[in-house]
């Protein structure tokens, strides 16, 4: 068994600040999580400015005047836990929720992640990109043993001794962790363990200080004098009972809520908090084997006994389904910084509403340039729709039709591929324009020629179109490119339905 | 048929030797080896093009002699100048992108008016490598150029950039922060710009201003480029799409007006009627 153990040193604080709108930059406030008017921890910010654990939260005041004191929240805290639970899924289907950590069983992960260095480095990256700043990790071969090298000894890794290496290397491991655990003080895993303190105290008195000196113990006389949880809990960190826990159970579908702290007057406010959401969905996708189409962000507004707004919905539809992170991130940063919201927002709610099935790529040994450049073109079509609304990214179609405003259709680039693409239309040996008005422009006539900025000069004969008799839209036209007096090639028609033939422009040779 | 009127009839650049003592130095740098022969460029002669990569053949061989290299930029950002949209800025443009393998998107981003497809597919471009972008403020179209630069998926992006709305200050920094993103990304940027922009300064290593002539000619005048100044403008003859090669565009009489009822006799004959062997040839 292999265990990552992960302990968020600085869950009540971290779980407060997810939760709060971004502020613009430099005007962080100094923040301390108050629990019983206690302080019981402080940021980086108040933590400078003399803030210590354990003080009371009106010296805390005194100390920074304009510290903001947080009450404790331990539901959000169990939310915090959940949504990096939900993150991590993507690296192991055993995981295990702590009150302050995360437990996850990694034997059957090591070969597809690439070693347990790989593993660990791939864990902190997700870690860090949910907005855990302090996390302790450590690895051990029992959960009980990870769970304590994390809370108490992380940061030292003490080297290990030379004669182990002439073992084999996970006996030579396992050996080394004993050792590890052997040298941890024994208040420490008291605390850890949340075990009664008077029993630590005791034995401190009898000259025990660290964990091998209590197994050194009696078990019996131990047990007779109250060491009976602390026992169970050695043998359980030694590996030598078993240690069940209950793994996490991802839910079916996913919709995964954040209420503000404070409320959200603006959309780019809401970037941050939107962002703590997409890690969760992220790992939940890939522990489902599966990719999204078409996320909705719900801003929930705040409803009051006159009036009740509904929620303001974000819809991004992905051209291709996807479920990295940061690509999703990215387009719902575009789009929320687009978005103006109705009324100050204080809670958003993140839903998968369509997904496919996506069982990963097969890793290549040459990266594919063909493939990887339309993923590319995706991901920029994506990224451009998001901002400028998809409808203003466009892809041009042919369509087998004779009318030349009708031999042209545009559709979003972002939707799906269509096959209309396929149509291979007959060279017509007649000249087309680049560009084409939206609608043919009328034009004034002047001696038989066609006026545009001057009387314009026939280029070729005439081009007749006669076409749609069967929809009723019939078009019957004699085309001819024209020069104008500044040169530029027209293209323009002359209707031949109605009592005066007349002028039209429909085109410019660009 | 010659399709192209060239205003030199020699090749101008080659016969102005540089004087003695430079060219004792121009030896000794051959000698030193190309690269340094590559990278230096003597002001009176055009520069040539780091790599062979570096440059996209125009298509036509008479401007390919004037452009730095030997063709348009491959990386970086190259400037057009028309005073109205069709004068010929894509049919100038066309052979260059439909000669590029289609790995990558074409970015097209603010066209003054809707690209026709039937056009764009017989002048050769790719037309589901083609991705139009129509913002609404020049920021948000100076947005899209970055992203097409920056996400490396583009064989090129071609941006008009409308009446100059914007101060002419905030416009060069715009443009000289996407030349370093074309330049980053190695992708080439074409800005299609109103001609009055001649006068303002701009990063662009290479402009060109295009002025449509006689009989669907197309004047182009290089006013900028690392070379010695152009004089006269040179007259190309781009090709229509639809004609076939070799036809050009003659003056024809206008046709008798028709008479003022004509409808078809019958529904069903209604066909096309185009008469290609009746244009002019």
């Amino acid at each position: 068994m292999l265990w990552f153990a992960l302990h968020l040193s600085a869950l009540p604080l971290e779980a407060l600040l997810a939760a709060l709108p971004a502020e613009p930059q430099n005007s962080e406030p100094a923040r301390c999580v108050v629990e019983q008017r206690r302080v019981l921890q402080a940021c980086r910010l108040a933590t400078a400015a003399g803030v210590q654990p354990g003080m009371s939260a009106a010296s805390a005041a005194s100390l920074l005047p304009g510290l903001q004191a947080l009450p404790r929240d331990v539901s959000r805290e169990a939310a915090f836990v959940a949504r990096l639970a939900l993150a991590l899924a993507r690296y192991t289907p055993a995981v295990v929720i702590e009150p302050d950590g995360l437990l996850l069983e990694m034997t059957a992960s090591l070969r597809l992640f690439g070693g347990a260095h790989a593993l660990a480095r791939a864990l902190r990256a997700t870690v860090r990109a949910s907005g855990v700043q302090a996390a302790q990790m450590a690895v051990a071969p029992t959960a009980c043993a990870a769970s304590l090298l994390a809370r108490v000894a992380s940061g030292h890794s003490p080297r290990r001794r030379a004669a182990a290496q002439a073992m084999d290397p996970v006996a030579a491991w396992h050996q080394h962790i004993r050792q590890r655990l052997d040298e941890l003080p024994l208040v420490a895993a008291f605390a850890a363990w949340q075990l009664p303190m008077r029993t630590a105290e005791l034995l401190h008195g009898i000259g025990c200080h660290t964990l091998a000196d209590v197994r050194a113990l009696p078990r019996t006389g131990l047990q007779r004098r109250g060491g009976g949880a602390l026992l169970e809990c050695l043998a359980q960190a030694y590996g030598e009972a078993p240690d069940p826990r209950p793994w996490f159970m991802p839910p079916a579908g996913f919709e995964l809520g954040l209420e503000l702290l404070h409320r959200a007057d603006d959309a780019a406010m809401l970037v941050f908090a939107a962002e703590r959401l997409v890690q969760p969905l992220a790992g939940w996708l890939a522990q489902q084997w599966l990719a999204a189409s078409r996320i909705a962000l719900h801003l929930r507004h705040e409803t009051s006994r006159h009036q009740s707004r509904p929620d303001t919905v974000v819809r991004i539809g992905l051209g291709e389904a996807s479920r990295d992170a940061k690509q999703i991130g990215l387009l719902l940063r575009e789009r929320l910084q687009r978005t103006a919201l109705p009324a100050p927002v204080y809670a958003l709610t993140l839903q998968l509403e369509e997904a496919v099935s996506h069982a990963g790529r097969e890793a290549a040994l040459w990266r594919d340039p063909q493939q990887s450049g339309d993923d590319d073109i995706r991901g920029l079509i994506d990224r451009l729709g998001a901002r400028l609304g998809p409808e203003r990214v466009q892809r041009l179609h042919l369509q087998a039709d004779h009318r030349p405003e009708r031999a042209m259709t545009t559709a979003p680039a972002g939707a799906a591929a269509s096959n209309i693409a396929a149509i291979d239309l007959p060279q017509p040996g007649a000249p087309r324009p680049a560009w084409l008005l939206p609608e043919p422009l009328r034009l004034q006539e002047q001696a038989g020629r066609p006026l545009h900025g001057g009387p314009l000069t026939l280029r070729s004969r005439a081009e007749r179109i006669e076409a749609g008799w069967f929809d009723g839209e019939l078009v019957s036209r004699d085309y001819h490119v024209a020069e104008g007096r500044d040169h530029r090639l027209h293209w323009v028609f002359r209707e031949r339905r109605g009592a005066v033939a007349q002028w039209y422009l429909h085109g410019l040779f660009g | 048929m010659q399709s192209v009127v060239p205003f030199f009839p020699a090749a101008p650049v080659s016969t102005s030797l540089p004087p003695r003592g430079a060219a004792q130095v121009l030896a000794g740098l051959s000698s030193a080896g190309a690269t340094t022969a590559t990278a230096l460029w003597l002001a009176d002669r055009l520069a040539h093009a780091a790599a062979a990569s570096a440059v996209w053949p125009s298509g036509f061989a008479a401007l390919d002699a004037e452009l730095p290299g030997g063709g348009w930029p491959a990386i970086g950002l190259t400037e057009l100048l028309l005073a109205a949209p069709g004068s010929g800025e894509l049919r100038l443009l066309a052979p260059a992108l439909a000669a590029q393998p289609r790995a990558g998107a074409l970015l097209w981003i603010a066209p003054p008016l809707m690209p026709y497809a039937p056009a764009l597919h017989m002048l050769g471009l790719a037309l589901d490598r083609l991705v139009v972008v129509t913002p609404d403020s020049l920021a948000d179209a100076a947005w899209a150029v970055e992203q097409g630069l920056r996400s490396g998926a583009c064989t090129a992006v071609l941006w008009w950039q409308a009446e100059a709305r914007a101060p002419a200050a905030s416009l060069a920094t715009a443009l000289r922060r996407l030349h370093l993103a074309a330049q980053e990304a190695g992708c080439p940027l074409f800005a299609l710009r109103p001609a009055s922009a001649r006068g303002a300064s701009s990063p662009a290593p290479l402009r060109l201003v295009l002025e449509p002539s006689v009989q669907g000619q197309l004047a182009v005048t290089v006013f900028k480029r690392r070379g010695p100044a152009m004089l006269q403008p040179l007259l190309l003859t781009l090709p229509v799409a639809g004609l076939p090669a070799g036809r050009t565009l003659r003056r024809v009489p206008a046709p008798p007006v028709p008479p003022a009822k004509v409808l078809l006799s019958e529904p069903g004959d209604a066909v096309v009627r185009a008469a290609p062997e009746r244009i002019a040839a």
